[in-house]
């Protein structure tokens, strides 16, 4: 939040560098929105709901904070459901939403195939799905570019692997996390896709491991490591931060640290020290959950109010490195200096 | 024999008023569930609605199925602690057969699952002589690696079946007529039945029960089954109710399980419990989840209550429980 309103309040200059960035990388991919602010007074008298992703996670969490701040912001009355990552809980909170009569509500609950059920219980109403489709009820989708975000990454690691080892590599490691199924397979093959673009085929270097997380990335990486022992130039990526994290983590205490360059997903204040020193983490793709309101308050109000509504409202990703990190999230200077 | 009369009379009296004033097991349950409602009646606008308790039923309805036989289990001084795996694996095997094969093939895939694994579980219990949470904590790793497996990590979408989960005959949603009936029978089965008796038995005194002649083994082998069964039943009512199977779908079943039968009155050494019990508790927690979102009250919060009412529910059984043997 911090970050977000140092960011609002004076850093033109910031999104001009994340513009930037984003484009020198990759073209913006269709459908990507700018954030937009809500209207004072705009909700008014409107209630809209809420169905989070799990706010036990930062993600899902930073996501619900934006959205209530803009919520308040609008004057709307914002009625919150967390899924804890469970389509049955989900489920539960249309039906709550339907008897509390909400007037239009985003959706982010997990589980893409049950989302037909869970429109057919709640009320029938505007609804946004938030990275997650929510056919067959909603009328715009919002959130990260999944496939996009993650070829933001594989292609700045690609350029990174020519410009220092002209695209030779042992390994590619990929950190995923099978649980998030079709999310986990548009953003770890996306990653492929923009490494590929640069240093061409990875074939059977690539070894997948399901380890998005901290812990299991600790636990698996090590052993990935021990049967590499003479592999001195390894690509990892992985689903999140957290999982890159844990590679690193994994690596040092190994004494293999220097071995491995990595890229994530998220860009999340946690990484950001590691991200600004760790001269082997070469990038992350920002996903501004903190933001996600800035889209998603103003555009269901818009479509309660039956105004048109493009229907693809995608976040516009930038990769994050040691060069534009303070750049884009200067709140996260002074505690990593 | 006049006094001794008397004074058996006197004595029987006295008995018949500690009787009268001993607490009955369930009756704190039922005194919290009533203020909770009350005071969520109040709380919440939403809450004393028809639609809204059709809701705490139908959520609690695929819980409640699982907790029949895992009371049974619990009684017994077992555990089954792979229920939510199971269950998981049920409805991605449900999606993928009925999608590919037609719902009678799929729902015979469910059964055959179910009784299969609740003798795999039977048997590593009983059999080779594993201790029941080591097992089915085991299982619980295992099914969900099969339950990842099945579907690739995705989860899957499921075709022309939601009457299981989503019909209304006399409009009253299908899982609840389902779980009642099981409540029934599991009821009469622990009341009346042999098998019922013998559970009691095994779980007071596995050695002693051995002794008059039960088949305790055998008994807790079909328990198991039972337990299995009915979790397999409870992952195709989730998946017909979300039209989707989905690998993560039974995750902490287990735990809700556990919780609900616990806070029923059931001894998880053995030997107490009842189906009435885990009922309330089922309905307590279903209750206390559905008031704290209607109040809108923060998710964190929400936790927190939830394990606080968890501790006070049970540390009052236990109150109950000691006030109860002083009396005595």
């Amino acid at each position: 939040m911090k970050v977000s309103s140092k960011f609002r309040a004076g850093a033109i200059a910031a999104v001009a560098i994340a513009a930037v960035v984003a484009t020198s990388v990759l073209p913006a991919s269709a459908g990507q929105y700018d954030f937009r602010k809500a209207v004072p007074g705009s909700g008014k008298g409107i209630t809209i709901g809420l169905i989070g992703l799990d706010d036990a996670i930062g993600f899902g969490k930073d996501v619900h904070d934006s959205i209530a701040r803009e919520a308040k912001a609008a004057g709307a009355k914002l009625i919150f459901c967390d899924s804890k990552l469970d389509a049955a809980k989900a489920l539960n909170c249309a039906k709550t939403f339907k008897l509390k009569k909400v007037q239009g509500y985003l959706n982010f609950q997990p589980v893409a195939s049950a989302s037909a059920a869970i429109c057919k219980a709640g009320p029938q109403v505007p609804v946004i799905a938030i990275d997650i489709e929510q056919d067959p009820c909603q009328k715009a989708f919002m959130g990260a570019d999944n496939s996009y975000a993650g070829e933001v990454t594989g292609k700045a690691l690609g350029n990174y692997f020519k410009s220092k080892f002209n695209c030779e590599f042992d390994s590619f490691i990929s950190l995923e996390d099978y649980g998030v199924g079709v999310v986990n397979a548009a953003r770890m093959g996306g990653y492929r896709t923009g490494f590929e673009s640069v240093c061409g085929k990875i074939g059977d270097k690539l070894i997948q491991i399901d380890a998005g997380r901290l812990e299991p990335a600790l636990a698996k990486m090590k052993d990935a490591l021990t049967t590499l022992p003479n592999a001195h130039k390894i690509a990892v990526v992985a689903i999140n931060d957290e999982g890159i994290q844990g590679a690193f983590a994994a690596a040092k205490a190994i004494g293999r640290d220097g071995d491995i360059y990595a890229g994530s997903q998220g860009a999340a204040a946690s990484a950001h020290c590691d991200i600004a020193k760790n001269t082997h983490w070469i990038g992350a793709t920002a996903y501004f959950p903190e933001r996600y309101g800035e889209i998603g308050v103003p555009y269901l109000l818009d479509l309660i109010k039956k105004k048109t509504v493009p229907f693809q409202l995608k976040i516009k990703h930038v990769a994050v490195n040691a060069d534009n990190v303070f750049k884009l999230f200067p709140a996260s200077k002074a505690k990593c200096a | 024999m006049v006094k001794l009369r008397a004074g058996s009379k006197v004595q029987g009296s006295e008995d018949d008023s500690k009787k009268r004033r001993k607490i009955p097991d369930t009756a704190p349950l039922v005194a919290v569930l009533i203020l909770m409602m009350v005071y969520f009646t109040f709380a919440s606008e939403y809450f004393f609605q028809v639609e809204n308790f059709k809701n705490i039923l139908a959520n609690a309805a695929v819980t409640g199925i699982v907790c029949i036989p895992s009371t049974f289990l619990i009684i017994a001084g077992q555990i089954d602690l792979s229920v939510g795996s199971a269950a998981a694996v049920s409805g991605m095997m449900l999606a993928q057969v009925v999608n590919a094969h037609g719902v009678p093939l799929g729902l015979l895939a469910v059964l055959v699952f179910g009784l299969a694994f609740g003798c795999f579980n039977g048997f590593i219990v009983t059999v080779i002589g594993v201790n029941a949470l080591i097992t089915t904590l085991g299982g619980l790793g295992f099914l969900y690696g099969v339950a990842l497996l099945i579907g690739n990590g995705q989860t899957v979408g499921m075709n022309n079946f939601e009457w299981l989960g989503t019909a209304q005959p006399l409009n009253i949603p299908l899982p609840i007529v389902i779980f009642a009936v099981l409540a029934i029978i599991g009821a009469i089965t622990l009341r009346f039945t042999k098998f019922g008796r013998s559970i009691y038995a095994i779980g007071s005194n596995p050695n002693a029960a051995r002794v008059v002649g039960i088949r305790s083994n055998r008994v807790i082998f079909q328990t198991f089954i039972l337990s299995a069964v009915a979790s397999a039943f409870a992952g195709a009512v989730l998946t017909s109710q979300l039209s989707a199977g989905s690998p993560n779908s039974g995750l902490g079943l287990e735990l809700q399980v556990v919780t609900a039968i616990v806070l029923g009155g059931a001894s998880l050494a053995g030997g107490r419990g009842s189906i009435f019990g885990t009922v309330l508790g089922l309905l307590i927690v279903g209750i206390l989840n559905n008031g704290l979102i209607l109040m809108d009250v923060p998710t964190f919060w929400q936790r927190i209550a939830q394990g606080l009412m968890l501790i006070l529910a049970v540390s009052f059984d236990s109150i109950r429980a000691k006030l109860n043997n002083t009396r005595s």
